[in-house]
């Protein structure tokens, strides 16, 4: 498999001096991190930005050792100590040894078939362009190093801390699935979910081809062939999940996660949006709303394949409530996380760089200086329309980052309590350092 | 005796849906005169402008067919009610017209205005409907060979019907994107309308809905099938990206492309309504194989039709297929006779002028002629196949489908 990596990483390899490691450490897929939609500029001079990080810290991450304290200094906020990123590390990587391998790449495995090296043949033309698929695939392959939503990674030690109501049934399963106490259809369902993540988040790449916003012919060509390759792309990923999801043969699973499919959907469609689908707040948004748009948008997936895969191993009603509540609440946590970074990490983020209006540092602001409400409101077809410069200064300079930390603090705290309830285990202890780190790498 | 015949068949295509979706089965000839002016026009070899409506070929195989069944009903006078067939029409006109009211129920879950009119946007009822109303007659048909002197449609069967429209539809509108179509069943796309973006969460949408459908039948067959399908959808788009060299290797690559991006889907629609009625394996392969065949059919005649027909009637632009830098059917053929259509393939008609050129000359070769051929040629396979089942008024109106599919002018 890392050879067909390394093949798949050489086929993107982009221009401006970026490097793609052939192996990479921990999972990710940074889309969420930022909800930001640059503009064309902004994009090309942000790929030029992002340091190339070098292969053995990769290495390093992959095969579980520590990652050396030196590199990450180098790299980490100079804001934040520098102990709180070997515990995500930590945490990651000790994870991945009781689940029993590394779940990098769990999204990507299936774009790795042959048909489909056509996908990188393709993208590659993208190379140059603006299109949002490009940095999506970068973020995808290249590690992005504050990226925490290992999806696959939880509901694998989920599984593992929930035990297996029938273990006759891992008995059955051949000697190589057997470590990890995890079955089989339980690691396709983690495989699975973050392939349906990623391929929202390909589709979430496709640009409105407005004329006015593409004036020139050959960026519109861009565009449109950059949105064929998308479209495609998250297709394939979506048609694989279902024939996955339906091999699972347990409808009850199917159902579930086709319903949380719907509910991504639908997050797309709630409230205000500028002409490229950015989201605008409105008037007497409440933290309420943040939550179902939400739940909608990161929760449903979370804590649904949480309840999937208990159901898989046949455990009551009850419990699964639990692994829902549990996937709901860590979800919420990653999502006040992935907000607050433009205002956290200075580095990856500079004052300047577009991010999600409706995050919760800016609804958290609005909701006691309404002034700032208006301004945002005045910008009327799109968000380019205004200076996210002062809108950061703005927003430091307030209440918003404080709370968001809090609410961030608050669902990693229920998380844990729901956790609690699970039996004693290494896979539980290593779901709390991984909530812990998450707690504290803010 | 002709008299009676073209009586019988007006009354029982007067209850079949696509009549009223389909322009010919509006002609008052009897089937005499429509056989020899098509044997005229065939026979003449001349290109095919407008195709002759109503009795071809099939007339035959289909009148053969028919007399599988009693003979006493040969001679019903037109417009007699008789105990079964025209019920058939009624019936199956009822699932459908039933159908639309009910997708749009099924997506209008979410209390999203804007996403529920996205969604809904296309089951408006003016789709030709093709594959439910074959979802339909094939399950009731199996049904009525499963369990003789019975004739009935599971609510299950009837689901999966409405599961393939909405993966069709699911498919069009991402289709739309991706071909950057302005214009689709006489109205605007929903690209056209609402943005890229949105069309393809809508999709989506769609699609994640029919899979919550799916699921609910709680019959995992079922699910494994027609999720396959969705998987050869996607593999199709992807073959239609590339191009073979090797002109050998083209038409087979078309073939096989044709299937996964058509055929496909109704045949395992076929197939999934025959394990839902509880047909054993050998039946499930004849559902299968008239899914396939007829699917295969309808697409060379759509494609045919792309390049014979006005864009008025088809609701959506035609020589489309050139446009798109796609080498269909008539094309692959016509490279018979003009050898130089190959690098005008391999540039995916991109210069100036090649579109037009290869119109002309599609037009002056047997391609047509040929593709119609092949259409046909699939149409009797399918006949073949469902006509292992035992008689019923479905299994003739499944035979007679072959007909429209193959006379369509939309």
């Amino acid at each position: 498999m890392s050879r067909n990596i390394s093949f798949l990483a050489k086929k993107l390899r982009l221009h401006k001096g970026l490097n793609i490691s052939p192996v990479s450490g921990v999972v990710h897929d940074v889309g969420s991190k930022t909800r930001s939609r640059d503009v064309p500029s902004r994009t090309m001079s942000n790929m030029s930005k992002t340091p190339s990080i070098s292969p053995t810290s990769y290495a390093d991450g992959l095969f579980g050792s520590l990652v050396s304290d030196q590199q990450l200094t180098q790299q980490s906020n100079p804001n934040q100590t520098v102990t709180k990123k070997p515990d995500w590390n930590r945490a990651v990587s000790d994870a991945e040894k009781i689940v029993g391998y590394p779940t990098s790449y769990l999204s990507l495995r299936c774009l790795l078939s042959d048909e489909i090296s056509n996908i990188a043949v393709h993208v590659r033309k993208l190379v140059g362009t603006s299109h949002p698929l490009l940095k999506t695939a970068k973020r995808l392959i290249y590690n992005g190093r504050n990226n925490m939503q290992t999806r696959g990674l939880i509901v694998l030690l989920l599984s593992k801390a929930a035990g297996h109501m029938n273990p006759e049934e891992l008995e059955v399963a051949d000697e190589q699935d057997k470590p990890a106490g995890v079955s089989h259809s339980q690691r396709s369902l983690a495989e699975i979910t973050e392939m349906i993540h990623t391929a929202h988040l390909i589709h979430k790449g496709v640009v409105n081809l407005t004329p006015s916003d593409f004036p020139d012919g050959n960026t519109l060509q861009d565009m449109t062939f950059g949105n064929k390759i998308a479209i495609l792309s998250g297709d394939y990923l979506l048609s694989n999940a279902c024939t996955g999801l339906a091999a699972l043969k347990n409808s009850k699973v199917v159902e579930l996660i086709s319903t949380s499919i719907s509910d991504f959907m639908e997050a797309e469609f709630i409230g205000v949006q500028d002409t490229q689908s950015n989201a605008i707040p409105t008037k007497n948004m409440t933290m309420e709303e943040w939550a179902a748009r939400n739940y909608l948008a990161a929760g449903s997936l979370m804590a649904k394949s949480c309840q999937a895969t208990l159901v898989l191993a046949g455990h009551s009603e009850d419990m699964q409530q639990k692994g829902f509540e549990f996937g709901k609440q860590i979800a919420y946590s990653w999502q006040a996380h992935a907000d607050l970074q433009p205002f956290l990490d200075l580095y990856r983020c500079p004052p300047g760089t577009q991010f999600d209006l409706c995050s919760a540092p800016v609804l958290l602001h609005c909701q006691q200086h309404p002034e700032l409400l208006d301004y945002i409101q005045s910008c009327g077809d799109s968000i380019d329309n205004l200076d996210f410069k002062y809108l950061h200064q703005t927003i430091m300079q307030g209440p918003g980052v404080k709370q968001g930390l809090e609410l961030c603090m608050q669902h990693a705290r229920k998380a844990l309590d729901v956790l609690a309830d699970f039996e004693r285990s290494d896979a539980r202890e290593a779901l709390e350092n991984i909530i812990h780190a998450i707690m504290e790498c803010d | 005796m002709a008299n009676a015949a073209a009586g019988r068949v007006r009354s029982l295509f007067e209850g079949l849906l696509l009549v009223r979706k389909c322009a010919i089965a509006r002609t008052n000839t009897t089937p005499s005169v429509r056989w020899s002016q098509y044997r005229t026009i065939h026979e003449s070899k001349e290109h095919l402008p407008k195709l002759p409506p109503g009795g071809t070929r099939r007339c035959d195989t289909a009148r053969r067919a028919l007399s599988t069944s009693s003979p006493a009903r040969s001679v019903q006078q037109p417009g007699a009610e008789t105990r079964d067939e025209p019920d058939t029409g009624k019936t199956t006109d009822d699932d459908i017209k039933q159908m639309f009211t009910d997708i749009v129920q099924e997506l209008s879950t979410t209390d999203n205005q804007l996403l529920k009119d996205i969604a809904s946007y296309y089951f408006d009822g003016q789709g030709k409907a093709v594959r439910p109303v074959i979802t339909c007659l094939t399950a009731r048909a199996i049904n009525s060979h499963t369990h003789p002197h019975r004739r009935f449609l599971l609510p299950s069967q009837r689901r999966v019907a409405m599961i393939t429209e909405m993966i069709h539809t699911a498919s069009l509108v991402h289709d739309d994107v991706i071909d950057a179509s302005d214009t689709r069943r006489g109205k605007a796309s929903v690209n056209k309308h609402w943005g890229q973006k949105r069309a393809i969460m809508a999709g989506d949408y769609i699609l994640s809905v029919a899979s919550t459908m799916l699921a609910r039948i709680r019959n995992d067959d079922v699910t494994l099938v027609l999720s396959q399908v969705l998987a050869d959808l996607v593999q199709g788009e992807f073959m239609q990206l590339g191009s073979k060299e090797n002109e050998n290797e083209r038409f087979a690559h078309y073939l096989r492309k044709t299937f996964k991006k058509t055929a496909s889907l109704i045949a395992y629609s076929c197939k999934a309504v025959a394990i839902l009625g509880g047909a054993d394996d050998e039946i499930q392969e004849v559902a299968f194989q008239y899914g396939r065949n007829v699917g295969m059919a309808f697409q060379l005649m759509d494609d045919l039709l792309d390049f014979v027909s006005s864009s008025n009637l088809m609701g959506k632009p035609a020589a489309a297929d050139l446009r798109l830098g796609l080498a269909t059917a008539p094309v692959l053929f016509a490279c018979e006779k003009f050898p130089d259509l190959n690098p005008m393939i391999m540039r995916r008609f991109t210069e100036p002028g090649d579109v037009e050129k290869a119109y002309r000359w599609v037009m002056d070769s047997e391609g047509p002629r040929q593709t119609r051929m092949l259409a046909e040629t699939h149409c009797a396979e399918a006949i073949r196949h469902i006509g292992q089942l035992k008689p019923s008024p479905e299994q003739r109106s499944l035979i007679r489908l072959t007909d429209t599919v193959l006379n369509r002018m939309k």
